[in-house]
């Protein structure tokens, strides 16, 4: 990818300063159509984050779209191939020695939010997920047996009759989240498995991970099946032009989509009969401290750490990132509620710490939360506040879940008298639940789960998972694929 | 709302909204401030060329919403524009108390994103705000029968656009065309479309068939936290008037955002100097462009484009993330 030349600087009205900032330089975003990366500069975007604008070619659909008269590349390549490329792939991206994400990290930092630190972390990461070991691993906890994914697996019913199943390969548009490269890199991978069709639309945010990891695959064998049955392409989410000619059963059989808001809501429209949302909804996280955290400045120091290492993963603009703590504790007790206080100031103190996925001073808290807790800062002792605006974290003590969505490093901490008591600040929206002592997770998980939440984990591990889990409540692969009969009944 | 009342009683006008996550919030105004309020709507109509005369029609088309300041409001322009023989104005039938609404709205949103309010609730409310909808569309049809009646005569129309529109369609229903109304029509609006969703030429639409003229069309921007008023002139530019001092921020409302030729765009900020219950300072949520030249219709001073969009309705691209927000998970019971 290249950076085109810069325009020139916007001229500066004699005798009125401070002036607009000189204009961006546009860069250049490559498509991939059946991995064949395509240049061009017909269409200008900008990006959301920062205004940075970007040209890309025009879409061709006919190049786009397989028909479904034929079969995709990748449809009876055997899944040792696949996992052979896969992981020769993985090697290849590793920063130091992959010029195509050395180059997607220079553009992507000119248009993420995050600090470039953070952003070298994240292109890192995924290479635990893409060994042999991890992905074999995978696929027997998500199949139980993976011949399904190569052709048609026999097994007989308790009638004597006979029936093949196949995980036939799906035809795939997946949206792909912003907030993070490697989530490009893991869709990408996905895709692989099931051996589908895909279509990635690009984000605004990184416009640039999934094509490098693209580039990258075509180095290893440009001619690969896998790597023809993937096209990546950015057009504006919600384009009408686009969506309403793609966005058919005759195309696709389902769109995988991320977060939600106006993106999903769109997409929504075009869902029906034999074309599906798979989606990982929108989510927030909490975690729930057992009064044992409280018991000496040396746990509260532990957990202090623990909790933050929860609440700050990208900054908290992340599903998993805990936002409410709900901490068991009598508020009427003078001792306990000072001691609440005492974890208040001491989980600030960790906020304001730089982290494999986290800044010590990150993006300043926005207006709407300043406002509604110079607000609360009248109505102490039943609230107290710790920390700033300025980035380096926020934590509100409050009597019930603060009614303002907690997000740049604030942490709103609530005395709960049971963890019971806490479950109920648990609902659809939550995902992941860290929990203190870890040996309590069984008291609540059962009520956890009847309120929506889909994972329990230890809390400081939000961001560690183990293998071969469900995510958002699913296996996300066996969804994806088509699950076909051939039976003999 | 009882004590709210009660607030009234002793000088403290309340105003009230309430958000998405379904706080309210409340400020405190005088009775100085109702009547600066006032005063500023008959100098705002006299700046257009439309000074105090007993002589119009007068058509409220939104239903009265039982909040007293717009009662007040709505006094200040019958008792100084309508005719004494004037068509009648539909029965005065607040639809609810707007400040108890309010308020279970906001309740019943937050009770929904926690999973506490059940489905009779639910279904409860659903059926209110359809008996108000249906309300709402009874006084529509009374009013477009009062206007097909007296279509030869001048009419003053104040409404929000939404409203306006659906009476515009109503009309056209009953079989009006443009040019069967022949009055020399006024209008006055404040505010944008609220979020709705209307043709791309409703104005358009509206002007032709109630024949008004943009000489007769008082649009003005401001908000509950000002008195006064800043009135649209013929060139579509708001002029921000003597007594109030628009300031232009950043984004974040924290510091002044650049200049540029004598545009700049940002956060609107104001200071009232007629605010009284108040100290009279106001960041607004509305993202403006404001020129500090002279406008093309030839007064000085400060204006604003008329492209006023609110800071959370800016479209955030194709912002895709996991993380999310319990919005997302409740459908309907959004206010406005």
């Amino acid at each position: 990818m290249t950076i085109t030349d810069s325009t020139a600087a916007a001229a500066v009205s004699p005798g009125l300063a401070p002036s607009e900032p000189a204009k961006p330089k546009k860069l250049k975003v490559p498509h991939v159509i059946r991995g064949r990366v395509v240049w061009g500069e017909d269409v200008e975007y900008l990006s959301r984050d920062f205004g940075v604008p970007f040209v890309t070619p025009r879409i061709n659909f006919n190049e786009l779209i397989t028909p479904r008269t034929e079969q995709g590349p990748a449809f009876d390549v055997p899944l040792t191939d696949i996992i052979d490329y896969l992981v020769e792939v993985a090697e290849r991206l590793e920063l130091e020695r992959n010029p195509y994400l050395q180059e997607s990290l220079e553009l992507t930092a000119q248009v993420s939010q995050m600090p470039r630190r953070m952003l070298v972390n994240t292109f890192r990461r995924p290479g635990q997920f893409l060994t042999r070991q991890a992905i074999e691993f995978r696929l027997e906890k998500t199949f139980r047996d993976p011949r399904v994914l190569d052709g048609w697996a026999e097994h007989t019913d308790p009638h004597g009759r006979t029936t093949r199943i196949r995980a036939f390969p799906p035809r795939l548009v997946h949206m792909l989240a912003g907030n993070s490269p490697s989530g490009a890199m893991t869709s990408i991978a996905d895709a692989a498995l099931v051996k589908a069709i895909n279509v990635f639309k690009l984000p605004s945010a990184d416009p640039f991970t999934a094509v490098a990891v693209l580039r990258t695959m075509a180095d290893v064998d440009p001619e690969h099946p896998v790597l023809r049955s993937m096209s990546a392409v950015y057009w504006r989410g919600g384009d009408a032009r686009i969506e309403n000619v793609l966005y058919r059963a005759q195309y696709f059989d389902k769109i995988i989509g991320w977060g939600g808001g106006a993106a999903i809501n769109n997409i929504i429209k075009y869902t029906g009969p034999g074309f599906h949302l798979v989606a990982f909804d929108p989510k927030v996280s909490m975690a729930i401290v057992g009064r044992e955290a409280l018991a000496s400045e040396e746990t509260m120091r532990a957990v202090a750490e623990l909790a933050a290492a929860d609440a700050t993963v990208f900054n908290q603009d992340a599903c998993l990132a805990a936002r409410h703590i709900a901490v068991e504790c009598d508020p009427d007790d003078d001792e306990e509620l000072e001691r609440l206080d005492r974890f208040c100031a001491l989980l600030r103190e960790r906020l304001n710490v730089d982290r494999e996925f986290a800044s010590a001073v990150g993006p300043a808290t926005p207006s709407d939360i300043r406002e509604a807790v110079e607000g609360m800062r009248f109505l102490e002792p039943d609230y107290r506040i710790w920390g700033e605006y300025d980035g380096s974290g926020l934590v509100v003590r409050s009597p019930e879940p603060v009614d303002f969505h907690p997000t740049n490093k604030t942490v709103n901490v609530i005395p709960v008298a049971s963890l019971t008591e806490a479950t109920h600040f648990a609902n659809v929206a939550t995902q992941t639940v860290g929990v203190y002592p870890p040996a309590r997770k069984a008291e609540i998980r059962d009520l956890l789960a009847t309120a929506g939440v889909q994972r329990v984990v230890r809390l400081g591990s939000a961001m560690t998972g183990t293998m071969g889990n469900p995510h958002d409540g699913m296996y996300p692969l066996h969804r994806f694929v088509n699950w076909v009969a051939d039976d003999d009944a | 709302m009882f004590t709210i009342a009660r607030l009234e009683e002793h000088g403290h006008l309340v105003s009230s909204s309430s958000g998405t996550s379904g706080k309210a919030s409340f400020l405190d105004k005088t009775m100085t401030d109702r009547e600066a309020s006032g005063q500023n709507l008959l100098d705002s109509l006299t700046w257009l060329g439309m000074p105090p005369a007993r002589e119009w029609h007068v058509v409220p088309v939104g239903p009265d919403s039982g909040i007293s300041s717009a009662a007040y409001i709505r006094d200040v322009f019958l008792t100084n524009y309508r005719r004494d023989d004037a068509l009648p104005l539909p029965e005065s039938r607040p639809v609810t108390d707007h400040h108890k609404y309010m308020a279970r709205l906001g309740a019943m949103r937050r009770a929904i994103a926690d999973g506490t309010a059940s489905p009779d609730e639910v279904a409860a409310f659903e059926a209110e705000g359809a008996a108000r909808q249906a309300d709402v569309e009874d006084r529509l049809q009374f009013l477009a029968e009062q206007v097909i009646a007296h279509r030869g005569e001048n009419i003053f129309f104040n409404s929000m656009f939404p409203m306006l529109y659906r009476l515009n369609e109503i009309l056209r229903e009953k079989g009006v065309k443009p040019g069967d109304i022949t009055g020399g029509n006024g209008l006055q609006v404040a505010g944008g479309l609220k979020g709705m969703t209307l043709p791309p030429d409703y104005r358009e639409r509206i002007f032709e068939l109630l024949n008004i003229q943009p000489s007769r069309f008082l649009h003005y921007y401001a908000m509950q936290e000002v008195n006064l008023r800043s009135v649209k002139c013929l060139e579509g530019r708001y002029h921000v008037p003597p007594g109030l001092t628009l300031f232009v921020l950043d984004k974040n409302g924290e510091e002044l955002a650049p200049l540029s030729d004598g545009q700049v765009e940002g956060r609107a900020a104001f200071f009232d100097f007629s605010v009284d219950g108040r100290w009279g300072g106001t960041i607004s949520g509305d993202q403006i462009i404001a020129d500090f030249g002279t406008c093309a219709c030839g007064r000085e001073g400060p204006t604003v484009s008329e492209d006023i969009t609110r800071y959370k309705d800016l479209p955030d691209g194709d912002k895709i993330t996991c993380a999310g927000t319990m919005d997302a998970y409740v459908r309907g019971f959004i206010d406005n």
